[in-house]
């Protein structure tokens, strides 16, 4: 798990600019059924820098669409909500957990073979930082 | 019972290295290891009489009332059968109705209950089962419900139907759901999961944030 946690912080390195970097850890989708439509993808999102910043947008090209979407759990009913245009912020020294039953990226229209034990490319679109690209593995857990 | 120290043999070195002195040896361990064997034993029932006598705190909130749990007529399963809740008599079953499109809770869920599966004993687990009924009637076939379950665990299945048998199904076990808008629509839905007990009463209600290790203990408790 560290091992994962460092490279992702190398590839976080590479889209982003400046001295201070984001840090994407344990990023991972859950593994779907066969012939699912969906996939849930979850991080954790640190920003250490000194600038607020925002997670604009996420995108892959294994995905027909990519939504940030938050499930909200009211007397146990669980609903989804859209992430709108201004997106999710990320002040400074803060971070963003996307996790099973909150915050998650939704892929919708999945690539044939998005299985367990495979990769999926994943753009983060951040304010500030710009793109942050990810190597995302697809889990069981 | 004598006390392990009074019959343990001399100290090795100052023993000469005789036949009847070995064999003294040979039965002084032989005592001190059926005294360590008898309080580890002694120890080991103590917890499980703490375990057993202290009453198990569910973490699901508990039913009252003898009622069997409501039928779910009219529902299907992907072989063509109906849901039978006979068939589950003497077994724990668990009920959530989601939906197979669902990217979030119902993965979620079916994870944990899944996990929970794994911690239980061998022969619980033989007798636990879970019913995913679905609150998408139109996108989710049974054959479709039956793979989406299934591959979380194989004693996991679903089921489908009209819907008016669906929703006659969610109103008797307290569930909302609305479909949202949109092509790629998902929908709102209580997302508790639901056990009946082997009697065929509806139990248990367990909240979406239950863990595996709660659902395991709240199982293996219902089992009895």
């Amino acid at each position: 798990m560290k091992r994962l946690a460092v490279l992702c912080c190398a590839l976080a390195a590479c889209g982003s600019s400046g001295d201070g970097d984001l840090v994407v850890r344990d990023p991972w989708f859950r593994a779907p059924p066969p012939f699912a439509n969906t996939a849930a993808m979850y991080a954790e999102i640190n920003n250490p820098t000194d600038v607020d910043d925002s997670l604009l947008t996420m995108g892959s090209p294994q995905c027909r669409s990519f939504e940030l979407h938050r499930t909200v759990t009211s007397d146990n009913v669980a609903s989804m909500e859209a992430i709108g245009d201004v997106g999710l912020q990320i002040g400074a020294g803060e971070s963003l957990a996307l996790e099973p039953g909150g915050l998650h990226g939704m892929c919708l229209g999945l690539d044939d073979g998005f299985e367990e034990g495979d990769n999926v490319v994943v753009d983060l679109q951040f304010e500030t930082m710009g793109r942050v690209t990810l190597s995302v593995p697809i889990q069981r857990r | 019972m004598t006390t392990p120290t009074a019959d343990l043999p001399p100290a090795a070195d100052q023993t000469p290295n005789t036949e009847p002195n070995r064999a003294r040896r040979r039965s002084g361990r032989m005592r001190v290891l059926a005294v360590v064997a008898a309080v580890v034993v002694g120890i080991a029932f103590a917890f499980l009489a703490i375990r057993t006598v202290g009453p198990h705190l569910y973490a699901g909130t508990v039913l009252q009332g003898d009622t069997p749990a409501p039928a779910l007529e009219g529902l299907v399963r992907a072989d063509g059968s109906s849901v039978d809740l006979a068939d589950y008599e003497g077994d724990v079953l668990m009920v959530f109705f989601g939906y197979a499109n669902c990217p979030d809770v119902c993965p979620t869920t079916m994870a944990t209950a899944a996990q929970a599966m794994d911690s239980l004993s061998a022969e619980d687990r033989d007798r636990t089962r879970l019913l995913m009924v679905s609150v998408d009637p139109s996108r989710d076939t049974a054959e479709y419900l039956e793979t989406f379950t299934s591959f979380f665990h194989p004693n996991f299945s679903g089921a489908t139907g009209p819907v008016e048998a669906i929703d006659s199904a969610a109103s008797q076990y307290g569930i909302f759901y609305q479909l949202g808008e949109g092509e790629d629509y998902t929908v709102d839905h209580t997302a508790s999961l639901m056990g009946i007990a082997p009697d065929g009463v509806l139990r248990i209600v367990w909240p979406p944030e239950v863990t595996a290790e709660q659902l395991a203990g709240d199982i293996a408790e219902l089992l009895g």
